[in-house]
């Protein structure tokens, strides 16, 4: 059957496991977008700069404390969603009281700040940095990086981990109850601007996380991010934006897709995953997993 | 030109511009066996694809990387342990005579101890050139007459030697076949190139007659 199509089975494997890999990117950067608009209703377009700092800091981190990656692994995610606490308590904080679209225009403005700054700082043509686990393993249909493995393997961990957070502990039920009423579950005695601020910097740090995995396979430049981050719009909304069970299944699945495209029509594999969302949105507007407000 | 010079194409696809994930592609040209692969494409993504060769040990089983416009910024943000065996032409290099280095060592004092590539020696060498032009004319104030002017005087600035431009408006030079350097091979900062090849200025354009420069009167 396989040839009938003109891809042999082992290229249609080997492209298959390559989406999956990507789609733990992927859903790695959507579940940091979905917990922060799912649980704060902000659309954090800064997202894709905090991803490019997690890189350049696993890079800092490197050339001048000496901090290899599995340090900035732990490191980058709290010193970037620091970062992120302090942008919430500045800037953000003022306009939850607004629509949706003044924090999206303060995060894109915000985001454009950084990759400028960055750039005129380090140039455009990137940083080197090196892979910590290089070498891999020759599975017969394709050669897989030990790397990409190890990426597919922490996403996973890391998605699953957040989604059984959110939506099985106690934690995760005050998180979700202070969305639907804040006024009510402050009235209860729980700090919710402290929990809000601290859902931000959550999201930030798993965009800083996105940022030190990418770093080894990825070029370490300062716009990076800004490639990104349009794909994981479209997964979230894809996903249903406040999802996030929603955003990771919608990661992996778009991976894959991607993928496949690859295979069949290379030159559409940037597209088509518009043409899902523009589908999506068409049939369904909540998005797969979301539910209709 | 490939199968001119009695090669073989063993296969060719095209990725989305721009790109951040060249791994199913390379896998592609990992499983066609070509003995090179030829990048045809600049900047973050050719950095990207060379830097997702190396993980995949495309170098390491025997393939080449062959780049089609590579300068020396992109092999320093690579660095030699990934970028080793790339091959590529440019048209000039820092590092290979007196007045390139003492040119190169004044452009690094202004740019934060950056090495000018090709594109920038470029820069100089046209500035220069059109400079000449109009002191020769006493005059800027027609374009079109100092451009015929640049046309007709042969060039000759310290950092490309003596040159032309032709009538379609190329200006002829050397080109140099480079290979990039094994760490070990390198014996300092930016020493990055091995030269591999001279391609003579004849050879290395295209003839003026197999283009379809409207310039050019038939």
């Amino acid at each position: 059957m396989f040839e009938l199509i003109g891809v042999p089975p082992q290229a249609l494997f080997g492209q298959l496991l390559l989406g999956l890999i990507n789609g733990a990117f992927y859903a790695l950067l959507s579940l940091g977008l979905a917990v922060i608009f799912g649980l704060m209703n902000v659309i954090n377009f800064t997202h894709g700069a905090q991803y490019m700092m997690g890189a350049f800091c696993a890079w800092m981190l490197l050339t001048f404390a000496g901090i290899p990656y599995w340090g900035a692994l732990i490191l980058v995610p709290i010193i970037i969603g620091a970062s992120g606490i302090l942008i919430e308590r500045l800037f953000i904080s003022r306009l939850y009281h607004l629509d949706h679209l003044y924090g999206l225009l303060l995060t894109f403005g915000l985001a454009l700040i950084f990759e400028g700054l960055f750039r005129r700082q380090f140039g455009s043509s990137g940083l080197p940095y090196t892979n910590p686990i290089p070498g891999g393993t020759n599975l017969g249909f394709m050669f897989l990086p030990w790397y990409r493995a190890w990426v597919v393997a922490f996403s996973l961990t890391v998605c699953l981990a957040t989604w059984f957070m959110v939506e099985k502990t106690q934690l995760g039920s005050y998180l979700r109850a202070a969305t639907e009423r804040p006024d009510l579950v402050q009235a209860f005695g729980i700090n919710v601007p402290r929990m809000v601020t601290l859902t931000y910097g959550f999201g930030v740090g798993l965009a800083a996380l996105a940022g030190v995995l990418a770093a080894p396979i990825y070029s370490v430049n300062p716009v990076m991010g800004s490639n990104l981050i349009v794909v994981v719009f479209a997964v979230v909304v894809i996903g249903g934006m406040g999802s996030i069970l929603g955003s990771i299944l919608t990661g992996f699945g778009l991976g894959v897709v991607e993928g496949l495209t690859k295979v069949f029509y290379p030159e559409a594999s940037n597209t088509v995953i518009f043409i899902i969302m523009a589908i999506v949105l068409m049939l369904r507007p909540q998005g797969l997993f979301g539910t209709p407000k | 030109m490939v199968v001119k010079n009695g090669g073989k194409v063993l296969g060719k696809v095209r990725h989305p511009f721009p790109a951040q994930d060249f791994s199913s592609f390379l896998l592609q040209a990992q499983a066609s066996k070509a003995k090179i692969i030829g990048l045809a494409n600049a900047g973050a993504d050719t950095t990207n694809a060379i830097k997702q060769a190396a993980e995949f040990g495309i170098v390491q089983g025997g393939q080449n990387l062959a780049g089609l416009l590579v300068f020396i910024t992109d092999v320093h943000a690579l660095g030699l342990k990934t970028a080793q065996g790339l091959i590529f032409t440019e048209a000039w290099y820092w590092d290979a005579n007196e007045n390139n280095r003492a040119f190169a060592k004044e452009f690094g004092a202004a740019n934060k101890g950056n090495m000018p590539t090709m594109v920038q020696a470029g820069v100089y060498s046209a500035v220069m050139h059109y400079l000449k032009a109009v002191h020769e004319l006493k005059s800027d104030a027609d374009g079109a007459a100092v451009v015929k002017k640049m046309k007709s005087m042969p060039t000759d600035d310290k950092l490309f030697g003596k040159g032309s431009i032709r009538e379609d408006g190329r200006k002829i030079h050397d080109m140099y076949l480079f290979e990039v350097k094994k760490p070990e091979e390198s014996k300092g900062a930016w020493d990055y190139y091995k030269i591999r090849a001279t391609i003579p200025a004849a050879e290395a354009f295209r003839p003026i007659d197999q283009g379809e420069c409207p310039l050019v009167k038939k």
